[in-house]
């Protein structure tokens, strides 16, 4: 499970001293850039880059208590910008580990399903499904870190389930097929 | 009890999973660089960091970020794709030092610091009004519109599947919601235009659903051509094209982004000068010579340091702008101190190796803005075989390195065609 997030007022407060924070927080932060875009090689450098933007303002971060929401909204802006420097280089993803003859049950296939979508998304959906399912933020919490209204935070998520619920039923249609065709031989 | 229970449980499996498959790394902190180097962590950082100056500090994670990049073997091409100093109507906008780089996110209870600094309102250089909170001005042609701050200007392809070498093709589709920019569209293969495995209205495109980004793009269509106007919806997503005087503006949103597209369309309007002091109609047309119609009493390269510097580019067959951005502070200096250093001729110059007689397609204004007095103009010519150079009205300048590289450092002006002596010397 992540750690435990927190976008309100007081988590820092407990922390105020920024080389503690980013000890306490770098591993979850670079995990969430991680997700937020797929990449392995850029997360720890977007999480690099927030944070050298919230050096200068840690005080008044800090004292506000929204110094991980600040940081997220700057990982996800960097994100979305990253692709200017990256654009005329061919990105490879991470090597998947070698197959293995496991048969994987239904839930291992509605994730690997989940998986294979968020992967497509644009940016700020990404990071909304990112905040609302792997942080558990609320939707005024997602809305806070992303700098939308609430109810864009909510339509980010519901049409990323709505995909997802259409993604899946295909897959089970293609599945039920495939096995109809088996049971004709 | 959601509706979505089974869909939710997979996402949160798929996140689980993906993040538990994720090795953090070292990251650098401040105080610990003395000590022992970027990617050693000590228990010990609260104690050093104590003892460290802020400014100090944020140098050496500016260091270490950089080192990291090098490991990955980025640093050369990051520092030759980010463009410093400059602003342009791809930029965000936020001008201050801490957010050069443009990802920086409004602080969420410091505004006054975290909203960018408005470069052009309070110049008095354009008409437009101050963007809506979070919004850029973009302009192409003479319409200007609004876009979210974060959307940049790019070039798409039509097809990308017709789009040859160099690079994979799908790396020719931008990766961000993003603004078209007009010239140096990528050229499909020959008799390449069709493709059959698309399953969403044509009105979408041909760029593979999986790639769609949001975008705005303005089109001027040839003479007698119309475009199809109205609304369509696909998955979510939302396109509109409407007319705005003579040109089409189509804008595609994603879902849960209606209101993006609603406010985008509303802030359409024509302009007679961009955000940076451009003008949107060019000054010359098809066939004019690329240099400035009157002569100035005093070249506009002498004088004070610049404030800023609107780089416009220009399309003679539309005799409209096509792109822009400003450079500002010693950069823009920078860029006045090398044409002014470079070679009082013409150059450079090859017309044995260039067919003469092509119209030329594109040229480049810089707007010089020095505070209290009237901008001046430089012409840049750099297409076809001949003339080369910055012209100033006075003296004409020839196009080195440290002159024209800062000029065509970054979207949306670029080189679409240019000969080699001149793409030696000018492109980044």
């Amino acid at each position: 499970m992540p750690e435990e997030v927190s976008v309100d007022a007081g988590h820092e407060a407990t922390e105020p001293d920024f080389g503690a924070w980013v000890a306490s927080r770098g591993p979850a932060l670079q995990r969430f850039a991680y997700l937020v875009t797929g990449n392995s090689s850029d997360a720890p450098d977007l999480v690099q880059d927030a944070l050298t933007r919230a050096l200068p303002r840690w005080e008044s971060l800090a004292a506000s208590g929204t110094a991980e929401a600040y940081v997220k909204r700057s990982i996800v802006n960097g994100s979305i910008s990253g692709w200017r420097k990256r654009r005329r280089l061919v990105l490879v993803e991470d090597v998947e580990p070698m197959a293995t003859r496991h048969e994987p049950g239904p839930e291992e296939r509605d994730a690997d399903e989940a998986w294979a979508l968020v992967q497509t998304l644009p940016s700020n959906q990404r990071a909304a499904v990112v905040l609302r399912f792997y942080e558990d933020l609320s939707f005024a919490q997602i809305a806070t870190v992303l700098d939308c209204a609430e109810a864009t935070a909510r339509s980010h998520v519901h049409r990323a389930l709505a995909k997802l619920r259409q993604r899946l039923n295909e897959q089970g249609s293609v599945d039920q097929r495939g096995n109809e065709g088996v049971d004709n031989e | 009890m959601s509706d979505f229970e089974r869909e939710e449980r997979a996402f949160r499996a798929a996140l689980a999973r993906a993040a538990d498959g994720f090795e953090p790394r070292k990251l650098a902190i401040p105080g610990d660089a003395e000590e022992s180097g970027p990617a050693a962590v000590s228990s010990k950082t609260e104690t050093a960091e104590e003892k460290t100056p802020v400014r100090r500090r944020s140098t050496w994670i500016l260091a270490a970020a950089a080192a990291v990049l090098a490991v990955v073997g980025l640093g050369g091409i990051v520092a030759n794709l980010q463009s410093s100093g400059g602003d342009s109507t791809a930029a965000s906008g936020a001008s201050s030092a801490d957010d050069s780089a443009g990802d920086a996110p409004k602080a969420l209870s410091e505004p006054e610091a975290a909203v960018p600094e408005d470069t052009y309102t309070n110049r008095g250089r354009t008409d437009l009004p101050a963007p809506t909170d979070g919004n850029r001005w973009a302009v192409r042609y003479d319409i200007a519109f609004q876009v979210p701050q974060e959307w940049a200007d790019a070039t798409a392809p039509a097809l990308p599947e017709c789009i040859a070498e160099p690079g994979d093709q799908w790396d020719t589709v931008p990766r961000t919601p993003y603004v078209a920019n007009i010239t140096n569209q990528p050229v499909p293969s020959i008799a390449c235009n069709e493709t059959k495995d698309r399953d969403f209205p044509p009105q979408f495109g041909k760029v593979p659903f999986s790639l769609w980004q949001p975008y705005v793009l303005i089109q001027k269509p040839e003479k007698g051509d119309t475009y199809e106007t109205g609304s369509w919806e696909h998955e979510g997503w939302l396109l509109t094209r409407v007319r705005i005087e003579d040109a089409y503006a189509t804008i595609l949103t994603g879902p849960g982004d209606e209101k993006v597209n609603y406010e985008i369309k509303g802030s359409l309007r024509t302009t007679p000068k961009d955000p940076y002091g451009c003008e949107t109609a060019s000054p010359l047309a098809a066939g004019d010579p690329i240099r400035p119609k009157t002569n100035p009493a005093t070249s506009p390269l002498e004088g004070d340091a610049p404030e800023s510097i609107a780089i416009c580019e220009y399309e003679p067959s539309s005799a409209s702008l096509t792109g822009s951005r400003e450079i500002t502070g010693a950069d823009a200096s920078g860029l006045v101190k090398a044409i002014r250093d470079a070679p009082a001729s013409s150059g450079p110059n090859s017309p044995q190796n260039c067919a003469a007689g092509q119209p030329v397609t594109a040229y480049v204004i810089l707007r010089i803005f020095r505070e209290g007095g009237e901008p001046g103009d430089v012409y840049v010519n750099y297409e076809n075989c001949d003339d080369h150079g910055f012209f100033d009205g006075i003296t004409v300048h020839r196009l080195t390195p440290a002159s024209c590289r800062p000029v065509f450092a970054a979207e949306p002006v670029t080189i679409y065609s240019a000969q080699g002596d001149v793409a030696t010397v000018c492109l980044p």
